[in-house]
């Protein structure tokens, strides 16, 4: 049925995948099977020649997850130790993105399934958060403060130690 | 189809580009090939969508002629009612959610109600659907499907159940329920809608007549089935909905399940619609957005950002914009977050006062200034602390439970109802009966007499019990939640206990002598315990001995020995051997380790 490349054996077919804007993608079964959403569809039999439909995942971060999910793919069982390390670094690279990327993959990676992905994204969301200033949260993610001064004021009530960082000055033994 | 292409009227909506309804039929369009959509200039209505696949391709299980009619008549017949009525209507302009909420008036539709509902039920019967659908859900519904009915096939049963039981004209449904965050099926009278409770649908089953009488005539099924027990027209037409149900139901949507089950968990505060919003947009709302909105991130997948941080970054975030303090919220009133914490060190300054206590946090490299509620925090002496709370005792020697987080406080039962303790002549006199009483006033009473406390839970998560290790000769008492006085854990011969910890529902403690002792306090009685000797007494009396729980939750038991050094002048004792020993739980008894597995691990001289 999946049968992209006509000499492929049934473990390295091509699964063709389309994002929400039209754009075809391919990848390895295996690449795909990262993806709990498409290995179904796979097991279903509802990967054809067409390309499974992701009708909320658009083209650019679609790419980046074809791109991660091969990568895995291709390194997944019997790592040796320098693999391993050489995983990491891609993974340590490739979660380098933009927020507006990051927000496009931790949502994509949640939806189609991916769960190292989906980890990779959630960890780099919560180390941008780490440390930050609600004010400084707001500007790293472009957010804009919509509450009313009445619960302003409530929120300073409660927990308003945690908004006054004190670093101390590291003078460590 | 064609004769349906002008059945399918689009009405115009104020804003158009706001309302769900319009997004849906132009990406449908689109799906479609595109359509030329006409426009009446000023005024806005609801249009018929159309099934996503042709109107024979359910079939054998529903006729093309059956869709035709069910769709084309009665489906559009709503539709006209409701434009009908909205020309007149204060619910003109509201998204169709809105309105199906508003008009059930709680209880008491209004008009518009039925038509609206109707609409919205029929448009997600649809959906339901699929040609090839039907077979075994994927992925976390499924999980959540064997979680909460135990397997699929009992899902299916009670499906056919529900609708069995449904008298008359409805609808049964898959809904997640917002309040339990569970799946449940449930069925709704003629147009009642899930929406207007509250709950969130994931799929339905219309068990109008209209819905069948074409296809499934009451002979045939007989034919099909044979007798079946009070083989009624309705029974039978019924039964077979559902039979045929289950071959074509839409796996896709299932598959929003995915993406709306936090939304449940974390969901309510965007109203009963946000489920359903939700999952109509995941199918239709278009992606190419230019800029991420991060208030708008999903609530699920925010939430397992939130799970991620450390408690003070979890406060800040709850202060960056409503959506975020929201989840953040929810994420704690759930028990969701139980993310273990880097240790803080807690302490008191002069220059903040004693009613302060200062935090350092080490995975920050930062310190905060918490004010706390009285006794002061600097008086107090604290004698235990487990999963975020201390255990003070404050210079009545009257013991607290404080979050220093939070600030919230509990007071424990007073110290004066603790078996050995005797208060005459405003002192406090641990009673004793073969050695002297020790007789303190209530301010130094608790260095005399307070060794440990441990908690078995959050006390801000319900039930907890406090377990007391104290004096006079080591003895336990224990209090739970609610108690008005302290229990004594009370053994025949006399056990003296040095350290405790709290361990899948039983407090592990251990004697001077090395012995270990299980004791459950969870029994249905209040002041009742039961006890099993885990590990016989195997040393001398020994006070350096420590239960600890490893990060990967293994029990170690240790026993540190000491001897006199005879090279120093003063004959100070040194350490002189550490013996650790791993409890398997489940064969109730020790094992000796050689090493730590890779730990570190603290222990007082």
């Amino acid at each position: 049925m999946a049968a992209a490349t006509d000499d492929a054996g049934d473990s390295n077919e091509m699964i063709r995948v389309v994002s929400s804007d039209g754009e075809h993608f391919e990848m390895p079964e295996a690449a795909a099977n990262l993806s709990l959403v498409l290995r179904h569809m796979i097991e279903d039999d509802c990967a054809d020649a067409a390309g499974i439909p992701l009708a909320v995942v658009a083209a650019k971060p679609l790419a980046k997850i074809v791109d991660y999910c091969t990568k895995h793919a291709a390194k997944s069982s019997g790592l040796t130790i320098e693999e391993a390390e050489e995983l990491k670094r891609f993974d340590a690279e490739f979660i380098e993105v933009d927020t507006d990327m990051l927000y496009d993959l931790l949502v994509a990676a949640d939806f189609m399934g991916v769960e190292g992905l989906s980890k990779l994204a959630v960890q780099r969301t919560a180390d941008l958060i780490k440390g930050k200033t609600p004010e400084q949260n707001r500007e790293t993610f472009g957010i804009v403060n919509d509450f009313t001064p009445e619960e302003e004021e409530e929120i300073c009530k409660e927990n308003e130690w945690a908004f006054q960082i004190t670093k101390p000055p590291s003078r460590l033994c | 189809m064609a004769a349906f292409a002008s059945a399918l009227r689009i009405l115009p909506s104020p804003p158009a580009a706001a309302h769900p309804q319009q997004r849906q039929l132009r990406s449908r369009e689109r799906r479609q090939g595109g359509r030329s959509r006409r426009y009446s200039k000023v005024m806005a209505y609801y249009g018929l969508t159309t099934p996503p696949y042709k109107l024979d391709a359910l079939e054998p299980y529903i006729s093309k002629r059956t869709v035709e009619l069910h769709w084309g008549k009665h489906h559009q017949d709503y539709v006209d009612g409701l434009n009908k009525q909205l020309a007149t209507s204060m619910f003109y302009g509201h998204t169709l959610e809105e309105l199906i909420k508003e008009a059930y008036n709680n209880g008491n539709p209004l008009p518009e109600y039925n038509n609206a509902a109707q609409v919205w039920n029929h448009h997600f019967f649809w959906e339901s659907m699929q040609p090839e659908g039907g077979g075994s859900p994927v992925g976390g519904v499924l999980q959540q499907i064997e979680k909460d009915f135990g397997s699929f096939t009992n899902f299916r049963e009670e499906f056919i159940r529900s609708a069995l039981s449904l008298l008359g004209s409805g609808w049964v449904w898959l809904v997640l329920k917002r309040k339990e965050s569970k799946l449940s099926v449930v069925h709704t009278q003629n147009a009642i809608s899930p929406l207007a409770l509250g709950d969130i649908p994931i799929i339905n089953l219309d068990l109008w007549e209209h819905a069948y009488y074409l296809d499934y005539k009451i002979l045939q099924i007989l034919e099909i089935y044979g007798p079946l027990p009070e083989a009624k027209d309705g029974f039978c037409l019924v039964l077979q909905a559902v039979i045929i149900s289950f071959k074509i139901f839409r796996k896709a949507a299932f598959e929003t399940y995915q993406q709306i089950r936090l939304a449940l968990y974390l969901g309510g505060r965007s109203g009963a619609g946000a489920g359903v919003r939700a999952s109509i947009n995941v199918r239709f709302v278009s992606m190419d957005t230019p800029a991420a909105d991060w208030s708008d991130l999903p609530a699920d997948v925010l939430g397992l950002v939130l799970l991620k941080l450390e408690f003070p970054d979890l406060f800040r975030s709850a202060a960056v914009c409503t959506s975020w303090r929201a989840t953040a919220r929810d994420i704690c009133r759930l028990g969701l977050y139980t993310r273990a914490q880097t240790p803080c060190l807690l302490y008191t300054t002069a220059a903040a006062g004693p009613r302060a206590a200062v935090i350092y946090s080490l995975a920050d490299k930062a310190t905060y200034t918490v004010r706390l509620p009285d006794p002061p925090i600097a008086e107090r002496y604290i004698i235990g602390s487990s999963h975020g709370w201390l255990v003070t005792a404050d210079d009545r020697s009257e013991l607290h439970l404080l979050n220093p987080a939070t600030g919230e406080q509990l007071a424990l039962p007073s110290v004066t109802t603790v078996e050995h303790v005797l208060f005459f002549d405003g002192n406090l006199r641990s009673n004793d009966e073969d050695l002297d009483a020790v007789t303190h006033p209530p301010e130094t009473f608790r260095e005399f007499f307070y060794l440990k406390a441990v908690i078995s839970g959050d006390p801000s998560r319900g039930d907890y019990a406090v377990m007391l290790i104290h004096h006079p000769h080591y003895q336990l008492s224990f209090a739970r939640s609610g108690d008005k006085k302290w229990t004594w854990v009370k053994f025949e011969n006399n056990v003296l206990f040095r350290d405790c910890i709290y361990h899948d529902g039983v407090f592990y403690a251990q004697t001077l002598y090395a012995a270990i002792h299980a004791i459950d306090v969870s029994g249905p009685a209040s002041s009742s315990f039961t006890h099993r000797l885990i590990c016989k007494p195997c040393i001398h009396a020994c006070y350096n001995v420590y239960i600890v729980r490893t990060p990967e939750g293994e029990i170690l038991h240790l026993v540190r020995l000491t001897e006199v050094d005879n090279d120093r002048e003063d004959q100070e004792l040194r350490t002189a051997y550490v013996g650790a020993c791993k409890m398997d739980l489940e064969k109730q008894c020790i094992k000796e380790v050689d090493d730590l597995g890779g730990n570190a691990l603290f222990i007082e001289t």
